[in-house]
């Protein structure tokens, strides 16, 4: 699959800048009879703009002066990408409920078999890494889990 | 003088000099891995240095960015695929030199070279940095404002081909870092209901998220892209030595390319790999016998070695002293200097001159352990580059949880880095670079601090940064370093890959 990158990029900051545009009223509040440096919606505003119309300048570049980088992409790979994203999303749902040790040991050997790794000292070596990386960080850093 | 003599006397700390063998140590290690950079190690170790005093924990990570540097040149030289960008120049001869069974005397150059560069630019770190704080430390908002503007300049440069890319990045970069509590009005801003996030997005998860977790998405990737070969056990000959008599005749063109690194170094944004094919290139252009350029010759290696150890230190210099980074690299390490409370820019030598100090000596010191690390850890470095990546994904992406969980143990950061990562992979898909990103979130929130601490001293006027005249200074190179730089670089990057292909 191929993409337009400068398209995407634009229609992408477009679109997150209109959204953003929309949320500054209800998530900042106003300062009565504020003057412009006491206005906290000004900066975030003067981003959105400039965000919004680097996207406009990315969109034009691609769509007026045919100006494009095209990116090409397996979908199977990227699938396979998002895949492990979620091993890892679902590994940091379960440190609250089983502890960071037992979830991150779970983690890693999940990961293994999702990488198709075969060898079991991969697996074995990985565990004792997982152990040490807890021990360092919670008896060597003092980092609480 | 007293501050200096306070500075070494505080460098010389058992756990200081420790800690920065270690930071080298790992940065050469992270050097070596291809796909993994001075910029990863540093976020990766950042959590780890929040219990650490100040000096141990930027010695560590100036170590990192020290060592990964010259780590690139690693597998440049004995698998033909740079560990860092920085070593793009240094494969052209380098891995001839392994072909031709010289691969141990190509290390040892360069190691040698990478410590000239390195000395000589922390030398001038040492020298020019005090001198410049003293001469901007009577900068007010105004100029500050206005050098926080030239360094989101530097965006345009380290976007190079992907100049307006670069800058969207930056905006967004910028429009990242108004989270949280406004300075000025106490209002706050996009928390989304969420107070944890009242002190702004942490800084950690973000640099976490939007380097680490991409360099590991990626690595997935390639894993799944390719079989991936097997790398044998790689071991030298005791007859391929380097000799006292060809250190000594390449010196001259190690101190000449470190003069070239360190210059490069200095202007804002522009890094170690323009550097390294500089330095290659002139080298090439003045040498008697150019022809041996690309057959295996030693002036091949030790050129862009010490060019691009060169910028290590002088890159530092715009971004202690002003707040500007003087290498992608160097972003991250004003993250880490801000987090341990040395906020980089023209007041930091007046307020914690004598830690400053001691983190230059301590520099110096790096690159000169450099060399001892070097030499007797090179053949166990090698083998690093055989880690399995199956192996290697998940425990990177453990360490970038609990690093990020450590920061303030709340999930809040590790969410932020898991929304940053896949933040940082949608980006990468459309090719929208990280590095401004970075950038914007670093500099946004200063120089909307200082715009408005002119407008409370002009009056609401915008008139004051065209009166003073450092202000339009800065001004001024801000618009000319966004049309010089960026063309410069991508001419000089086809001119170079034009050569190599021929």
């Amino acid at each position: 699959m191929k993409i337009k990158t400068n398209l995407a990029a634009g229609a992408l900051c477009l679109a997150v800048s209109v959204i953003v545009w929309i949320l500054i009223p209800y998530q900042i509040g106003e300062v009565a009879g504020g003057t412009i440096t006491s206005d906290a919606r000004l900066f975030p505003r003067m981003f959105t703009v400039l965000m919004g119309s680097l996207g406009i300048v990315l969109m034009v570049m691609s769509l007026v002066f045919h100006k494009e980088v095209i990116k090409e992409i397996q979908v199977n790979q990227e699938a396979r990408v998002l895949g492990y994203y979620a091993i890892v999303f679902v590994f940091t749902i379960l440190i609250p409920v089983c502890g960071f040790l037992i979830a991150a040991i779970l983690f890693v050997v999940a990961s293994l078999i999702y990488l198709k790794s075969r060898n079991k000292w991969h697996y074995i070596a990985s565990v004792c890494v997982t152990i040490a990386v807890y021990l360092a960080f919670s008896k060597g850093l003092g980092v609480r889990f | 003088m007293d501050m200096f003599l306070q500075g070494l006397q505080n460098f010389m700390d058992f756990r200081v000099i420790l800690f920065s063998v270690v930071g080298m140590s790992v940065g050469i290690v992270f050097g070596v891995i291809p796909g993994l950079a001075a910029n990863i190690g540093i976020v990766l170790f950042l959590p780890v240095t929040y219990v650490m005093e100040p000096i141990e924990a930027l010695l560590m990570l100036l170590g990192i960015f020290c060592g990964a540097t010259y780590g690139g040149s690693i597998t440049a030289i004995l698998l033909g695929a740079p560990g860092t960008n920085s070593a793009a120049a240094t494969v052209l001869d380098g891995y001839e030199m392994t072909k031709n069974h010289q691969a141990w005397k190509a290390l040892m150059t360069a190691l040698a070279a990478s410590v000239v560069g390195g000395v000589i630019s922390a030398l001038l770190l040492l020298a020019a940095a005090p001198t410049i704080a003293s001469a901007t430390i009577k900068f007010a908002p105004p100029e500050l404002f206005t050098i926080s503007a030239f360094g989101l300049s530097v965006i345009a440069a380290v976007s190079g081909k992907n100049f307006w890319k670069g800058l969207a990045g930056g905006a967004i970069g910028m429009l990242l870092s108004t989270v949280g509590s406004d300075t000025m009005s106490g209002k706050t801003r996009f928390l989304f209901g969420n107070i944890k996030l009242s002190t702004g997005l942490s800084m950690s998860a973000v640099l976490l998220g939007i380097f680490a977790m991409c360099v590991i998405l990626d690595k997935t990737r390639e894993l799944f892209d390719q079989n991936q070969e097997k790398i044998e056990k790689i071991t030298f000959s005791h007859e391929d030595r380097l000799s006292w008599k060809e250190i000594v005749g390449c010196t001259p063109l190690m101190l000449k390319s470190s003069l070239i690194g360190c210059i490069i170094g200095i202007i804002p944004g522009v890094g170690a790999g323009i550097a390294s094919i500089l330095s290659y290139n002139e080298a090439k252009r003045t040498s008697k016998t150019p022809e041996k350029f690309g057959t295996g010759f030693i002036e091949g290696v030790a050129a862009p070695e010490a060019a691009n150890n060169a910028v290590t230190g002088s890159a530092l210099i715009p971004t202690l002293t002003l707040g500007i980074p003087g290498a992608p690299a160097a972003a991250t390490l004003m993250a880490a200097f801000t987090i341990h409370g040395l906020t980089p820019g023209p007041l930091l030598f007046k307020t914690s001159g004598s830690q400053m100090y001691s983190i230059m000596i301590g520099f110096l010191f790096l690159n000169f352990a450099m060399l001892l690390i070097g030499y007797v850890m090179c053949r166990f470095f090698v083998n690093v580059v055989r880690v399995p990546s199956e192996v290697l994904i998940p425990i990177l992406t453990l360490t970038c949880i609990a690093g990020a969980y450590s920061e303030a143990g709340s999930m809040i950061q590790v969410y932020t880095l898991l929304a940053f990562g896949l933040m940082g992979y949608i980006f990468s898909l459309v090719k929208i670079p990280s590095i401004p990103i970075v950038l914007g979130f670093i500099l946004g929130e200063l120089s909307e601090f200082n715009f408005r601490r002119s407008l409370v001293m002009s009056d609401q006027s915008l008139g004051i940064f065209f009166k003073r005249p450092i202000c339009v200074f800065f001004i001024v190179l801000t618009f000319v370093f966004i049309f010089t730089l960026t063309a410069d670089t991508g001419k000089l990057k086809a001119k170079f890959k034009k050569g190599r292909e021929s």
